[in-house]
């Protein structure tokens, strides 16, 4: 686990380092290009399926150019899964016309085999999920492929992390909350830190 | 007078294991979240999140047992009322240090989030927006929590309720499994019961008539107070045997279902051995898929009035219409005209009324669940025969006495399954425990040649099916892999 956390944290320090302009404000195009293909060769683009059925590509329909929020979760756990849901859900609802535009919830199954698109539509739906929070199933492997790359696979599904994930592609911030001890008024301000970062 | 007392001594159990109507209203809330009222109870959650109940009901974290269940790095408390009232008062795991509750403190903290010292509890304890009568009925729920509550069940004994089939289905397989469960738990009566407890049976027979079915359990249920029901058979009454399960809430292993109710919202108390004739008829979908590929061919259904029958037939009709089985055409194919593939729904097999397909040949595929004997098919077709997999070994006849070792099979097999659930809950057994304990099985080996699993989220025990052919020589059947025409087909 901890070389698997030491490996995020070196990409992501990577990507950090790579996305801080050398010289001025302004960053060239060539310099996002090469953040965003490192960024691409780390993440790849492993299929996933979402709660709507449809086959996503982890960096460039996820991650590419994006603000994210990323969990990982499973549809039958009881205790913290539901929480975390219900701050995002709590935070959905204060950024309002933002998400599926500027910001993008990632909850991500660790129980893939359980977790069938249908059975996390129907999750979604007790959350009031909007369109720009997709639930992130698939192939077990492909699943537990991306999960590694995030930081967050398990061995036990019981073992998962109750951490927010929150990150922004374009400049290569990334930080992380712990879930329980948040609220979603408190996720917001992470988030919109994030967001406004300028790189 | 010792009379007397032993009248009163029952009196006392029989109290202990009965709730109030109050008490049983406050389970509701406890274990999920909503009010006997019909009102929605809302929990206020991370200070800000509005969420039903039903979401984060207690039971959740805290346990049924009320003991709390730790994950994700939360450690919930244990809230039975012993733990609650604790004179001394209770110092938590992360320092928090309080006096003891009161029925007062209590409601306040469930409502408002603070503790006897006037501390805030945890967020990640949601704040329970009820009313003054939920509160109450919640308080006194709780007060009950880890009393034995639950029905059939003394420290000496276990009361388990089995329901055979009808008579009309002759009494030589109601009679295989009694046979197969008083054998089974002499046994382990012999050996000293579960954590002492013996178990014992009470055997009911389903209806003739299967709108009187559900009521008859109900009856059963009523007048036995058994703790949980084995060997079950569903048939003519599924779904609303599983309703009356689960209004009852007992934990039933149903040994006879060919129509699982898995829909969601899924009913916590019902676990079935395999998935059933729809697994058998998707099995067979597939099969047939590989089988005949590319070409448009004519498949025929027969089905008859009989409820399983039209429940296969409809789920078969609907499956066909999906574009990937697009080559296989649905038709109510009369005799003249023939047909490529059959797919036999009918219980029993008599010659089918059917002419033969293209190269005067024709297919027939069955169901195995519901028809348990095809010696009888018609010369110029082949036969497959799909299977839930614990159902039929390989290379086994099909006849009469393979339905009398599938019976006793699936007898002793939802014996060994809640045996082993009941030994996994342990010592201070619970109709809910049981239930968290089946959830945990994984891979269970049991007579049956397929393990078995449950989850939180998996009702259906044994997922394989297996597409077999009939041999007419040795009338057995043959696995498709060793087939040259045809590849296994898998289902889960």
């Amino acid at each position: 686990m901890l070389r698997i956390l030491r490996a995020l944290t070196l990409v992501l320090v990577a990507v950090a380092v790579l996305s801080t302009p050398s010289f001025g404000q302004q960053r060239s195009a060539t310099s996002r290009d090469d953040l965003s293909a490192t960024a691409q060769e780390y993440f790849t683009d492993v299929r996933l399926t979402t709660q709507n059925g449809d086959s996503v590509r982890l960096y460039s329909d996820l991650l590419k150019a994006k603000v994210v929020v990323i969990n990982a979760f499973f549809g039958t756990c009881t205790g913290s899964c539901p929480k975390m849901s219900g701050i995002l859900s709590g935070l959905q609802d204060r950024l309002g016309d933002h998400l599926g535009k500027d910001v993008w919830f990632l909850s991500f199954s660790v129980d893939p085999e359980t977790d069938t698109p249908e059975r996390l539509k129907e999750y979604a739906d007790r959350f009031h999920a909007k369109p720009g929070w997709l639930f992130l199933t698939g192939k077990k492997e492909n699943v537990d492929f991306a999960l590694f790359k995030l930081g967050q696979k398990v061995a036990r599904k019981e073992d998962h992390l109750t951490l927010f994930i929150i990150g922004n592609d374009k400049t290569g911030l990334w930080k992380k909350v712990f879930a329980l001890s948040s609220t979603a008024e408190s996720l917001q301000a992470v988030v919109e830190s994030v967001l406004n970062d300028k790189g | 007078m010792l009379p007397a007392v032993s009248v009163l001594l029952a009196m006392l159990v029989a109290q202990n294991q009965q709730l109030t109507p109050q008490e049983e209203r406050g389970r509701q809330i406890f274990e999920h979240g909503t009010s006997a009222s019909g009102k929605t109870i809302e929990a206020l959650l991370a200070g800000s999140t509005r969420m039903p109940a039903s979401i984060l009901p207690c039971a959740n974290c805290h346990g049924y047992d009320g003991l709390g269940r730790p994950e994700g790095g939360v450690v919930p408390p244990n809230i039975t009322w012993e733990a609650l009232t604790k004179p001394y008062g209770l110092t938590h795991s992360d320092g928090r240090v309080h006096p003891p509750y009161t029925e007062r403190l209590l409601r306040r903290a469930i409502t408002m989030g603070i503790d006897p010292a006037g501390e805030s509890l945890n967020t990640t304890m949601p704040r329970f927006q009820l009313t003054m009568a939920d509160a109450t009925d919640l308080i006194s729920y709780i007060k009950k929590l880890g009393w034995p509550v639950d029905p059939g069940l003394t420290d000496t004994t276990v009361h388990l309720g089995v329901i055979l089939p009808p008579p009309s289905q002759g009494a030589k397989t109601s009679r295989i499994i009694q046979q197969a469960l008083l054998k089974y738990f002499a046994h382990v009566n012999e050996a000293g019961g579960v954590f002492g407890r013996r178990i014992e049976l009470a055997f009911t027979e389903l209806p003739v008539e299967p709108t009187n079915r559900a009521g008859a359990i109900s009856d059963f249920l009523r007048r036995e107070q058994v703790f949980a029901v084995v060997g079950a058979d569903f048939t003519g009454a599924e779904s609303e045997i599983a309703a009356v399960m689960l209004r009852t809430g007992t934990p039933t292993i149903a040994a006879l279902a060919l129509l699982p109710q898995t829909d969601s919202p899924l009913n916590r108390y019902v676990f079935y051995l395999d998935g059933g004739v729809k697994e058998e008829v998707d099995a067979l979908l597939a099969f047939a898929a590989k089988r005949f590929p590319g070409q448009s061919y004519r498949a025929a259904i027969i089905s008859s009035d009989e409820e399983n029958s039209r429940e296969a037939a409809k789920w078969l009709r609907a499956r066909l219409t999906e574009s990937k089985f697009g080559h296989l055409v649905a038709a109510n194919v009369p005799s003249s005209l023939g047909a490529d593939l059959v797919f036999w729904l009918n219980s029993g097999l008599q010659s089918p009324p059917i002419a033969a397909g293209r190269d005067n040949r024709t297919t027939i595929l069955i169901p195995g669940s519901l028809a348990a004997e095809v010696s009888s098919a018609p010369p110029n077709a082949e036969i497959f025969v799909a299977r839930c997999a614990p159902s039929l070994p390989e290379s086994a006849a099909l006849d009469a006495n393979s339905l009398e070792r599938i019976s006793w099979e699936r007898a002793i097999a939802s014996a060994e399954i809640i045996t082993e659930g009941i030994t996994r809950a342990g010592r201070n057994l619970s109709r809910a425990g049981l239930i968290q304990s089946l959830e945990s099985f994984s891979n269970v080996q049991t007579s049956l040649p397929e393990a078995v699993s449950f989850g939180p989220n998996r009702r259906v025990g044994a997922g394989q099916v297996r597409v077999m052919r009939f041999d007419r020589q040795s009338q057995k059947l043959i696995s498709v892999e060793s087939d040259a025409h045809a590849s296994a087909v898998g289902v889960h």
